[in-house]
């Protein structure tokens, strides 16, 4: 499960990073948000890119709260049902 | 009477003949034409089988992914030819207050292909439409995005009056500049026409030729769908001498009508009442208009009652009086055919040559003009007309000239 979930960190820090062109992967879960100037059109499309890559519906709270690439990710991964739970 | 009129300085275009103002002006004063057959994944269920796409437009030449999740095809076309004229007119260097530059942007579709792959997503594959549909679909998103990249902060708006919405915006755009509320105006519009649905519903009204759009001529069936934009910047006269700034023709005189009628059916009197406007608020006599820039959609009724309305205005002066339709090479590009054809327009004036009719094949005498068939021909007049006369009866006469003309 771990892995898995490392994996899906990793997916949604490329859909970051295709959305900032950040091709010398600068961008990873440390980076604070106010340093890559993330704005809402670039959140609406990583959130799209998120339900369709595991047809999930997100409804985050403000985007503003999170401080790191790190948090945005993890409340994005919040959204994936466990294995062999119902939601 | 000619100091009413305004300087135009900038030209861009995106269209199924050319991507680029020299290649237009030379392929369609060369009557070229840009009709073909449709690729199969267009034609396959439709009454008709070609069509004038801008196919050799790539959108990743002028844009980033960043802009063109916000962009859809018929403002990406708008900006791209914004951008030509804007080049074109040397504005980006002068230090016009950016309160006194307006953008009017003509469409009669607007963002339809986002719209188009929405419904796909929703209805056919239980997904949601894009995040940024709502913003692309606006018909006012190409204006949003020239006044950005050109940092015009007067007025900035769109016109939406079916196949007269550029020739309109190009008419508003005098008015605001006649009236000394801004000093430059970029003006014009935009229509992209290639997406199924949209095809489709063209072929539902039956006005679309099975063949190829014949304006004027006896066999006519109805339109070729073209799609593209065409941009103007105008400016108010001696601006541009100042600046050192070529001045590529005169916009000298405008009309604007409504039929007050059918949904379809056009009626001369509208078309009468904007040509003689457009050559009244000109200072022009209709015997000064050396060459006319039809509508000329190739629809029976269309080609019928604007070659009577021209009749009606022009009376004996027809005879010498050339009338072409440039939707015989572009096809019907909506929206953006009066700008397109305001470009053509001034090729022609410039060149002094005028554009053929394409595809004629037989005269009728219900069209009783000299329609210049499939040849072009040599001519010397200084002033001309642009006429758009849209569904829904709502009309757009332009009169215009050469950069020194004279009465």
């Amino acid at each position: 499960m771990s892995d898995e979930k490392e994996l899906n960190r990793q997916k949604v820090i490329e859909f970051i990073r295709s959305e900032k062109s950040d091709s010398v992967e600068t961008i990873n879960m440390a980076t604070p948000i106010e340093s890559i100037q993330i704005d809402s059109i670039d959140v609406m499309h990583v959130i799209f890119k998120f339900e369709e890559e595991f047809g999930v519906h997100v409804d985050l709270p403000q985007f503003t709260q999170f401080k790191t690439i790190g948090d945005f990710v993890e409340a994005l991964l919040a959204f994936i049902p466990e294995k062999g739970k119902h939601t | 009477m000619l100091s009413h009129g305004v300087e135009i300085t900038g030209r861009g275009v995106v269209s199924s003949l050319g991507l680029d103002i020299s290649t237009f002006e030379k392929s369609i004063l060369a009557g070229e034409s840009a009709i073909k057959p449709l690729p199969a994944s267009f034609s396959s269920g439709l009454r008709f089988s070609t069509g004038a796409p801008v196919s050799e437009f790539t959108p990743e030449s002028y844009f980033d992914q960043r802009a063109l999740n916000t962009l859809d095809r018929f403002a990406q076309f708008a900006t791209v030819a914004a951008r030509q004229a804007w080049q074109e007119s040397g504005l980006a260097s002068a230090k016009t207050p950016p309160e006194r530059i307006a953008v009017i942007t003509g469409t009669a579709n607007a963002g339809i292909d986002v719209l188009e792959l929405g419904f796909k997503r929703i209805f056919i594959e239980n997904k949601s439409p894009l995040p940024l549909t709502i913003p692309m679909n606006m018909a006012s998103s190409p204006a949003s995005r020239i006044a950005r990249e050109i940092g015009a902060r007067g007025p900035v708006f769109t016109v939406s009056s079916a196949c007269a919405s550029s020739g309109q915006a190009v008419a508003l755009a005098l008015l605001l500049l006649q009236s000394g509320i801004v000093d430059v105006a970029v003006a014009g519009g935009s229509d992209s026409c290639y997406s199924l649905g949209y095809l489709k519903a063209w072929d539902s009204l039956r006005v679309v030729s099975s063949d190829i759009c014949r304006p004027f001529s006896k066999d006519r069936r109805g339109i070729t769908i073209g799609e593209g934009a065409g941009i103007i910047v105008m400016e108010r006269t001696g601006r541009a001498v100042s600046r050192g700034t070529k001045v590529r023709g005169r916009l000298l005189g405008a009309a604007m009508s409504s039929d007050a009628g059918d949904i379809i059916l056009p009626d001369p009197a509208g078309m009468i009442q904007a040509m003689q406007g457009a050559i009244e608020s000109a200072g022009l006599d209709p015997r000064h208009i050396g060459y006319i820039n039809a509508h000329g959609t190739g629809t029976i009724a269309n080609d019928k009652f604007e070659s009577l309305a021209i009749r009606k205005t022009f009376g004996g002066h027809c005879d010498s009086l050339p009338v072409t339709s440039s939707k015989s090479a572009l096809g019907h590009a909506m929206g953006a055919s009066g700008a397109l054809e305001l470009l053509v327009t001034l090729a022609a004036l410039n060149a002094q040559i005028v554009p053929p009719t394409l595809n004629f094949t037989e005269p009728d005498p219900e069209c009783c003009l000299d329609v210049v068939p499939n040849i072009p021909r040599a001519a010397q007049f200084e002033f001309a007309l642009s006429n758009s006369f849209a569904f829904g009866g709502l009309n757009v006469s332009l009169a215009l000239g050469r950069e020194d003309s004279r009465i």
